[in-house]
Parts: structure tokens; sequence; C-alpha cells
């Protein structure tokens, strides 16, 4: 059975080899979503503009994942909690890291819309940086800052937000239209409402990557 | 046919990835094996638009708007890595799951033991 699953899709991956036909000479639609916008970076003025409605719903399925993630893995027991083994020189070294991260995740969400980054990319940066200090250095503690800043009502917030924002770009265009002809093409405070969804969408991917994360390191343990 | 070898590496790459998915026994190698498969979808859509002589679409003073590379593709691909991403997850979580019921990765000691609670 299984050879002949092998062998089909063989023969499927070489039907498409033969028929594609993909035509490389692409016209370059920079210049009208660089003018109707006034960002720079063409690429944030597609996902946050052009296509705002399709990434509304990339983060409906975050968000799903998320919570299916915590859903499923509760119904599992709590790993016993053991002490940590940990290497002093990488406590150090991830700390450093921690700290890294939290500028770059800033720096990458505000200039999202004038440099490469974005929300996505802000949030995971954010969040890889605090994984690595909890699976190195103290687990216990990175956990304690999800209670301290309050991540719970503040993902839920920046969910509610991104929603809000999004409804009102894509109910009255021609006020948002203003607001991104009013900013100066390339300065970090322009682009209307696109560094604010940019700020919304990254702490609400960092919240859920570090809610998953931390929940199978509950299920599993550390390294 | 085209001309660029990363839409022929990144084809490569699908037909290695959804081999292992079919061939593998243990689930964990499943779940990279599809990783291995979204990756080189994402690797299609780079290989497609990219060419060579062309910048990032960040816009810049003094550069005629024909030397960028076409960002819809960038920007449609962010769908992509969120879904895997999604998918990744769930199936993470469902061979946790598994492993805590069965104590093995093994998809057919996995059937057997499963069959053998069926009929029981």
């Amino acid at each position: 059975m299984k050879i002949v699953g092998g062998v089909s899709v063989i023969v499927l991956f070489t039907i498409v080899i033969l028929m594609m036909n993909i035509d490389l000479t692409i016209p370059a639609p920079v210049e009208q979503i660089v003018d109707r916008t006034n960002i720079p970076n063409a690429v944030t003025a597609v996902y946050l503009e052009a296509r705002l409605f399709d990434t509304v719903f990339e983060i409906i399925v975050y968000s799903l994942t998320a919570m299916g993630v915590a859903m499923l893995l509760g119904s599992l027991p709590l790993r016993a909690d053991e002490p940590q083994q940990v290497f002093q020189t990488v406590t150090v070294f991830s700390g450093g890291l921690a700290a890294i991260s939290i500028t770059l995740f800033l720096y990458v969400v505000l200039n999202g819309h004038v440099s490469p980054g974005g929300g996505f990319s802000g949030g995971v940066i954010l969040a890889t940086g605090i994984v690595t200090y909890a699976l190195t250095s103290d687990f216990r503690k990175a956990t304690r800052h999800y209670d301290i800043l309050r991540m719970r009502p503040l993902e839920n917030a920046s969910l509610i937000m991104i929603f809000s924002v999004s409804t009102l770009v894509i109910l009255f265009p021609e006020f948002h239209s203003s607001l991104l002809a009013r900013g100066s093409f390339g300065a970090t405070i322009s682009g209307g409402l696109i560094p604010l969804l940019n700020l919304f969408i990254g702490i609400k991917v960092y919240a859920g990557a570090w809610k998953m994360a931390s929940e199978f390191i509950h299920r599993r343990g550390t390294l | 046919m085209i001309g660029s070898p990363v839409v022929y590496f990144s084809i490569a790459g699908m037909l290695a990835g959804v081999l292992g998915m079919i061939f593998a026994r243990n689930i964990i190698k499943k779940i990279l094996a599809f990783g291995i498969v979204e990756t080189s979808i994402n690797l299609i859509y780079v290989g497609v638009s990219s060419r060579s002589g062309i910048i990032p679409p960040i816009i810049r003073d003094g550069v005629s708007l024909t030397a960028y590379a076409d960002p819809i593709p960038q920007a449609v691909i962010i769908t992509g890595i969120i879904i895997s991403f999604a998918l990744l997850c769930l199936a993470l979580v469902f061979a946790v799951i598994i492993q805590n019921h069965y104590h093995t990765m093994d998809v057919n000691t996995i059937e057997t033991s499963y069959e053998r609670e069926e009929s029981c």
C-alpha cells in the first residue's frame, strides 16, 4: 500500500514539473502600492492595507491554535516540578539574549513600515528570546513575567484592538487614506494606523507563542 | 519549463517530504517531513518572486521602481507560514497525547495496540 502511495506521489510530481510554466517576468505593481499607502515597505503595505481582511483571518487562526494547544494539553497531567539543570555560562548569555530580543522586538515592530519587519516577525523574535531564557536559565522566573506584566488581559486587549482597528480601516478607507497621506514618507511616525496594528499583532503573536511553549514545557519538562 | 534552479530544488524538497511522510514510521519524523514540505512550498514562492539583479521592495530614493522584487508573493506567503505554524503546533500536541497514551512513537505498534483495544 505504501509502495503504491510512493509511486503515485512520484508520478504526480513528474507531471507537475513537466506541466509547470511559471512566467518569471511579473509586472511590478510596486508603484501603485507605494502611491496608495505612502510607506516605503511594500510588503507591509500589501498585507496590512490591501489584504488586511486576509491578515485578520490569519490572526484568528493563530488565536485558535493557541487556544487549541492550551485546551488539548490541559487534559494531560502536569509534570512534577523537578529542579532545572543549567550551565552557568549559558545562564549569563541567555539573559543578555533576552534583553537584546526585547530591544529588537521594539525596533522591528515600530519600524515595520519603514524597514524589513512587522508584527509577526517581531513577536516571534521576542518569544524566541524569552523561550531560550526559560529553557536554559530559569523556567519559573520566565513564567512569572506572564502574571507580573498581566499578559493574559494584555493579549485579549490587543486581539480586540486588532479587530477594532482593522474594522476601522476596512469600513472607512477614505479616513485611513487621509491619515496615510498626512505622514511624511519614510518617517517612523507615519503610515497612519499601520504601526499601531503592527504593535498589537506583535504583542498577540508573542503572548500566543509564549503560552504555547510554556504549556509544552509544563507537560514535557525542560531539557 | 522554467529556468530558476530554486524552484526545482524546492520541488525536490516537497517530493522528499511527502515520501518521508508516507514511509517514516516514527510520528516525530512524519512531523519533521511535514515541516520540510512546508519550507519547500515557501521556497517555491521565493524562487518565483526573485530574479537576479532585483532588490527587496523597500522603496529608497534614486532607485527606479522596476528594480524591486514583486511584493505580492512575499505578502501572500505570510498566510502560508502562519497556517503551517498552526498545523505543526497542533500535530505536536497530538503527538504528545499519543505518547502519553501508548508510550511509543512507532506507528505500527500504535496501530496494533489500538486494534487490541478495539477488540477487547
